[in-house]
């Protein structure tokens, strides 16, 4: 098994002070202000089960839905990712970049990355969560209730993060064509998973043999002019509502840059 | 079937079908598998769309913020593929 999959961590010893049972562990997971660890994941949900039944329950809880269960490890790695970014686009205390997230659902992810990216470019970086509201979540965090393409010209970012698009629609065409993003940050499943437009977003078709094409069909965000990666070493640390033991790794996080 | 029941036989599946290919690297995703699997010919034409059914269906209840009743004819799919697996 993977060292990366945190679901083979359960052997690991408790390093928390105070030692919570699993129920108790999973009750102070809902709370909204703490960002647990990998370790806390592997004790609340321990299981000899290949789908546990605690983990679907609490990811699909309907109040407070987890789509990416957002943890220390993945957050610290992706505000390193992040700073480092903001830095080559010149981020300053007098001039400060601005990441905006679009889909922000209750806020927490702009809450705790606007943390990480504060204790490392104080002043630098500036994390504005936005959400269009249609899906009527609850917001632990502020969340300004705006649609994207509002936002893009509003903020004028030049990153977008975009956490678990909706399955089926397509944003990052608006991204591409703002002239100010210079790249928008997926995190989610990607190609033909959950997360998205299997083309329109990742380029991604069933259909097409890439190899046999030899490059006649473009995928969009080729055409318009990005180019993509995944950022492994964030990715690394994530774990999401698909993920089980023996079965990790289903969400990734996945840059899309403009090329210059 | 609700959505537990479907995606806890779901993961049955994707659990299995990796070991028809062990060298394929997990990271690429289930949908770069299912790709991996019709390119190589390692299962029927017949189970591929059965699969791609299956796929589609588990990933508009993992994109759901509310649970999602699974339609029998998915439910009757899902029992083939198994059988038909020896699952």
């Amino acid at each position: 098994m993977s060292i990366n999959n945190p679901f083979d961590r359960a052997s690991i010893p408790p390093q928390q002070e105070e030692v919570l049972s699993p129920d108790e562990l999973r009750e102070r997971l809902r709370d909204p202000s703490y960002l647990p660890t990998h370790e806390d994941f592997s004790l609340a949900f321990k299981s000899e089960k290949l789908y546990p039944p605690e983990w679907h329950d609490f990811c699909f809880n309907e109040e407070n839905p987890i789509f990416e269960f957002l943890n220390e490890e993945h957050l610290r790695a992706f505000g390193d990712y992040l700073s480092q970014r903001a830095e080559e686009l010149g981020a300053s205390e007098d001039s400060p970049i601005t990441i905006l997230e679009v889909g922000a659902g209750n806020g927490r992810l702009t809450y705790f990355l606007q943390q990480k990216l504060e204790a490392k470019l104080p002043g630098k970086v500036k994390v504005i969560a936005t959400d269009s509201g249609e899906w009527g979540l609850k917001n632990f965090f502020p969340v300004e209730t705006i649609g994207h393409k509002e936002a893009l010209e509003k903020y004028k970012p030049k990153i977008v993060v975009f956490s678990w698009m909706p399955y089926g629609a397509d944003f990052t065409k608006d991204f591409r064509a703002a002239e100010c993003v210079d790249e928008y940050i997926l995190i989610g499943e990607t190609d033909a998973g959950c997360c998205g437009h299997e083309w329109l977003t990742w380029g991604y078709s069933w259909f097409f043999d890439d190899d046999k094409l030899g490059g006649k069909i473009v995928p969009p965000y080729i055409a318009d002019g990005f180019e993509r990666k995944e950022l492994e070493d964030v990715s690394t640390h994530q774990i999401c509502r698909t993920d089980l033991p023996g079965l990790c790794c289903h969400s990734k996080t996945t840059s899309f840059k403009r090329k210059k | 079937m609700n959505s537990y029941e479907f995606l806890k036989q779901f993961a049955d599946i994707e659990n299995h079908l990796y070991l028809l290919d062990p060298a394929f690297d997990k990271k690429q995703g289930f949908s770069n598998f299912l790709k991996n699997l019709k390119a190589n010919n390692l299962v029927s034409s017949e189970m591929l769309q059965s699969l791609s059914v299956l796929w589609q269906t588990r990933n508009k209840i993992v994109a759901s913020a509310s649970e999602e009743s699974v339609e029998e004819i998915v439910s009757e799919k899902l029992k083939i593929v198994k059988q038909n697996l020896n699952i």
